[in-house]
Parts: C-alpha cells; sequence; structure tokens
C-alpha cells in the first residue's frame, strides 16, 4: 500500500516509508490501547472491585504499549534481541540513577498485592487523611475532605503505619464521658445504654461496651463505645454526643469541669482574707 | 384491615391512616400526591398525639410526588422490611435435642404506597427500627433489629395492624441443647397474607443440625395452615427459585433453601 505513494526524488523513499509505518502503527495502536484498556476496565469492574479493574486496565494498556514500542523499533531496524541485551545493561545504570522511582514501583506492587486499602477507602497516613483514587504506578492519590489531593509516594505507604477506616463495614465510636463523683455509674451506664438503643444509626450488636476507668482528677471516667456501619460515622457522632448530654441534662446528671482549690497553708483552712480598712461608714465619692 | 383496600382521594382531599402506632396523611392536589408520617420516629422524639389529628405533626414533612390529572386511587399495601431481621428473644430461651418445635415469630410490616397504576411512591416503616449486625464484625450482614419473643402459638401472639406472624417450624437435629439467641429471619424471601384480623407470612421450616454445621431452612411458598382462608396482599422482594433436590441424609435442599444461622454469644 505504502509503495504506492507517489515522492518526491529529494526524499529518501524507505525513509520516508518507516516514518509513514511507524505514524501508522502509533497513530492506530495508541488509542486502539486505550480502547482496549478502557473496555477490560469496563468489564472487570462488573466482575472486580474498583482497585483490580484499575489494575487490569493499566496492565493492558502498559503491555499494549509495551508491544507497540517494540513494533516501532522493529520498523526502525532495531534488532530486539540485541536491543534487549542493551536494555539489561541501560537498566542497570538506570536503576542505579532511579533508585526512588524504581522503589515505588515495586512498592507499588506489593501495595496492589497486599491490598491493604483500595480505591475508595478512607485511610490516614502520616496525619493525612482522605479517600483513596487512586494507587498509580508511583503514587497512590488521596482526597482529603476538604478537597485536596494529596500525592503519596508508594514507597512511604510501604513503610508508614497506615490507618484504612472503611476496610470492615462496621466500625466501633469510642466517646469518653466523665461525670461527676456524686453520680450513680449503673445508672450512668443504664442512661448511656437507653440512649444508643433509641439511635436507630447504633447496632444493636455488636451491643455498645460500657467501661467503667477509674476516678479522674475532676470526674468518674468512663468509656463509651457503640458500633455503627462505616458510612454511618458522622450522623453517629454527632447525634449520639448530642442526645448523651440532652439526656443527661433530663436526668440530672453532671458533667463536671476541672475544680481548682487553692490552699494557703493548712490545707482544709479557708483563704484568709482579711480587712486592712474599714472604709464602710464612708460616703461615696459622686 | 380496611386500610389495605384501595380508597380514592380526589383533589383537594385528604385521608388519614392508622396502621400500629404509624399515622399516615395522604393528600392529593391538583398536580400531586402529598404524604406525610408520623409515629414511627424513634421514642426520643415520637410523636404522641394519640387522637385523631388532620393534619401532621410539625417534625413530619410532606413528601411529595408528581401525579397525573385525575389519578385518584389510591393503594396501601403490606409489606416486609427491605432487609432481613434479626429476632431477638426477650429472655433465654432452649430447646432440647431432638425437638420439633412450631414458632410464630412477630415481624414489623412497612406499608408500600401505591397509586393506582400500581406506581410504587414510597415505602413507610411502621414502627422505629434499630440497625444491627449479624455475624463478626469483620463480614456480616446489616440488619433490621426486632426485639419480640416467639411464642408457641398463634393465639398467644397479639393480632396487631403493623405486624405479620411468620410461623416457623424448627427441626433440632443436633446432639446438644440449642440455646436461641439470635434468629435470622431472611424476611425478602416472604410475602404478606392477610387472614382474618391478623397478618400472615408464608411459613419457614428450618432444620438445626448443630454448632458450626449448616442447617437449612425453606421458605416455603404458601401462608401456614394457621392462616384459613389467607389471601396474598403482597408478594416476597427476592423470589427464590423452587427446584428441589434431595441428599443422601434425607434433608430437604432446593435452590431456596440456604444456611440458617443461629447467633451464639
Amino acid at each position: 500500500m505504502f509503495a504506492a505513494i507517489d515522492l518526491p526524488s529529494w526524499v529518501d523513499q524507505d525513509l520516508a516509508m518507516t516514518i509513514l509505518r511507524v505514524l501508522v502503527i502509533l497513530g492506530l495502536g495508541l488509542p486502539l490501547a486505550r480502547g482496549l484498556a478502557s473496555l477490560v476496565g469496563r468489564a472487570a469492574v462488573k466482575r472486580l472491585s474498583q482497585q483490580s479493574a484499575m489494575v487490569a486496565k493499566k496492565i493492558v494498556y502498559y503491555a499494549s504499549f509495551v508491544l507497540l514500542m517494540m513494533m516501532v523499533l522493529h520498523e526502525l531496524g532495531f534488532h530486539l534481541a540485541t536491543l534487549l541485551g542493551a536494555a539489561g545493561i541501560v537498566g542497570v545504570a538506570l536503576g542505579f540513577a532511579s533508585q526512588t522511582s524504581v522503589s515505588n514501583i515495586i512498592s507499588g506492587l506489593f501495595l496492589i498485592s497486599e491490598r491493604s486499602f483500595e480505591v475508595g477507602d478512607i485511610i490516614e497516613v502520616n496525619g493525612t487523611t482522605g479517600v483513596v483514587l487512586s494507587i498509580d504506578l508511583l503514587s497512590a492519590k488521596v482526597r482529603t475532605f476538604d478537597n485536596r489531593v494529596v500525592r503519596i509516594p508508594n514507597e512511604t505507604l510501604i513503610k508508614a503505619d497506615v490507618i484504612n477506616y472503611t476496610h470492615f463495614p462496621i466500625r466501633r465510636l469510642d466517646l469518653e464521658i466523665g461525670v461527676a463523683y456524686k453520680e450513680d455509674i449503673a445508672r450512668v451506664e443504664g442512661i448511656l445504654r437507653e440512649v444508643a438503643d433509641r439511635n436507630p444509626l447504633c447496632l444493636d450488636e455488636p451491643e455498645p461496651v460500657f467501661i467503667f476507668k477509674g476516678f479522674g482528677d475532676s470526674a468518674l471516667e468512663m468509656k463509651f463505645c457503640v458500633w455503627f456501619m462505616k458510612e454511618d460515622i458522622l450522623k453517629v457522632r454527632n447525634s449520639l454526643l448530642r442526645e448523651i448530654k440532652e439526656r443527661f441534662d433530663v436526668e440530672g446528671v453532671e458533667i463536671p469541669f476541672p475544680h481548682r482549690t487553692i490552699y494557703t497553708g493548712a490545707v482544709t483552712a479557708p483563704f484568709p482574707v482579711k480587712v486592712v480598712e474599714d472604709r464602710s461608714g464612708e460616703e461615696s465619692e459622686p | 384491615m380496611e386500610q389495605w383496600n384501595p380508597m380514592d382521594v380526589a383533589p383537594g382531599q385528604a385521608r388519614r391512616v392508622d396502621i400500629g402506632p404509624l399515622c399516615l396523611w395522604i393528600r392529593r392536589t391538583e398536580h400531586e400526591w402529598r404524604l406525610a408520617w408520623a409515629g414511627n420516629e424513634p421514642p426520643a422524639v415520637r410523636w404522641d398525639g394519640a387522637e385523631a389529628q388532620d393534619e401532621p405533626p410539625a417534625h413530619a414533612e410532606w413528601s411529595r410526588w408528581a401525579a397525573p390529572t385525575g389519578e385518584k386511587r389510591i393503594r396501601l399495601v403490606p409489606v416486609l422490611p427491605d432487609r432481613g431481621v434479626v429476632v431477638r428473644p426477650e429472655g433465654s430461651f432452649r430447646i432440647s435435642a431432638g425437638v420439633k418445635v412450631r414458632l410464630f415469630v412477630r415481624v414489623p410490616i412497612w406499608v408500600r404506597v401505591l397509586t393506582g397504576d400500581a406506581t410504587v411512591l414510597t415505602e413507610v416503616s411502621t414502627v422505629h427500627l434499630s440497625n444491627t449486625w449479624f455475624g463478626e464484625p469483620d463480614a456480616g450482614e446489616l440488619a433490621w433489629a426486632v426485639k419480640t419473643d416467639p411464642v408457641f402459638a398463634a393465639a398467644e401472639a397479639p393480632a396487631l395492624d403493623h405486624e405479620a406472624l411468620c410461623r416457623i417450624d424448627l427441626h433440632h437435629k443436633g446432639v446438644e441443647q440449642l440455646e436461641l439467641k439470635r434468629l435470622f429471619l431472611r424476611v425478602g424471601h416472604l410475602r404478606v397474607y392477610r387472614a382474618g384480623a391478623r397478618l400472615w407470612t408464608n411459613g419457614v421450616k428450618a432444620v438445626y443440625e448443630g454448632k458450626d454445621k449448616v442447617g437449612s431452612v425453606d421458605y416455603l411458598k404458601s401462608a401456614p395452615s394457621d392462616a384459613s382462608g389467607a389471601v396474598k396482599l403482597s408478594d416476597e422482594r427476592e423470589p427464590v427459585s423452587g427446584v428441589l433436590v434431595r441428599g443422601s441424609a434425607g434433608l430437604l435442599r432446593s435452590l431456596e433453601t440456604e444456611r440458617f444461622r443461629w447467633g451464639g454469644a
């Protein structure tokens, strides 16, 4: 087909044909690779998780891309066997030069295989909390709740402690509650359980957990833990805290604040106040 | 039970329907259906206006649907909740090994509101239901919590407008005494029938083989014999296939049979 094209005499016929073939390969191949990857991604998302579908899509795209590059190099007259041999040497050199990138790529593979988090999960890494948008070749993109995107290198994710808040379907909310020393602990526990029982978002089971932690500086300290569906975190936290406060107010349960008593000298003696001049008889200034 | 009969609400008219604790107001305007409900909230905000009121309380907002001109027919249908329910008996309940028992469990219903052409407007729970989890913290199923005591005879259960009675025939084939702490009922496989003044579901047959063994549950295709003259009011949400296979051990298994899970502590 290409031989039929009539070119001016000053153009090298072979070179022009080669360039044309390369352009055709790339021009058709790249959109085809993208299309194929997209097709695989769409098919995979029906059967696999979002994360796995994204990985499948990327594998197809990069494999197609490598195949295209090999075809282009072949067209340009490179012998693949020689090229691969040279690539080994170049690879060693590049490896030394790009240790971080290689480390990120390998870490990325571990992250994907380990599946400690996936696209759509809410994670916390080094103080950054957000929704995982993607796990790419070099980094993971996380969207924070104030709508910023944080790029976290895969190597960091492998090394750091990653908290996945949405791995399991249900979670526990731990509330630290302090009540005045005069309160009956059993009664407070009963009130808390009743509040949780009436809150439709608090799971009946696993049952709420009540822990009397001890005697604090200014309050009887207790922990009340309720379970909820992971997506209800904000609703549960807001509604439960409000309901506990309202119920404590109704029941007359005191939530104390820190008290400070200042003594001078003897522990139980009152604070000494001494009148130095009695001016009560004087008329006030106009 | 006349609340389940179709009713006509002409433009400018309103109706109030009481189903157990649920009060449902239906209003027809020229171009809309409007619905408001109260009484099914958590106790903290429960509306306690026991006397009939023509207007819903302030906290019950009207929900609105566009309606074709001339449509005035509306129908309420009792359906079972949209998730499985975990029935938690109020006291300790034990079944000895080898015993066959017949239990009746009360399940709160939802009300499906349909227009004349069977378009579903909404579904409203008649009572306040709490979320609960059936399974382990790392794997399980979200369900509704129901705290009612199973009874041994239908007559022992009160006939309430907002509850359907489910008959469960349980054969305890295990060797140890079974302490029934939770009963997970996939109500999506259950239909609602009306028989006299009571609502019924189709019957359930369950076989318990023992702890950590797979038992079976068969959701039958008809109302139990206790519900004589039963008329079906609604279908199951998740129909199950009825292909039956008999296993070598004589256990009746089918595609509609599934693992029956009995919760432990």
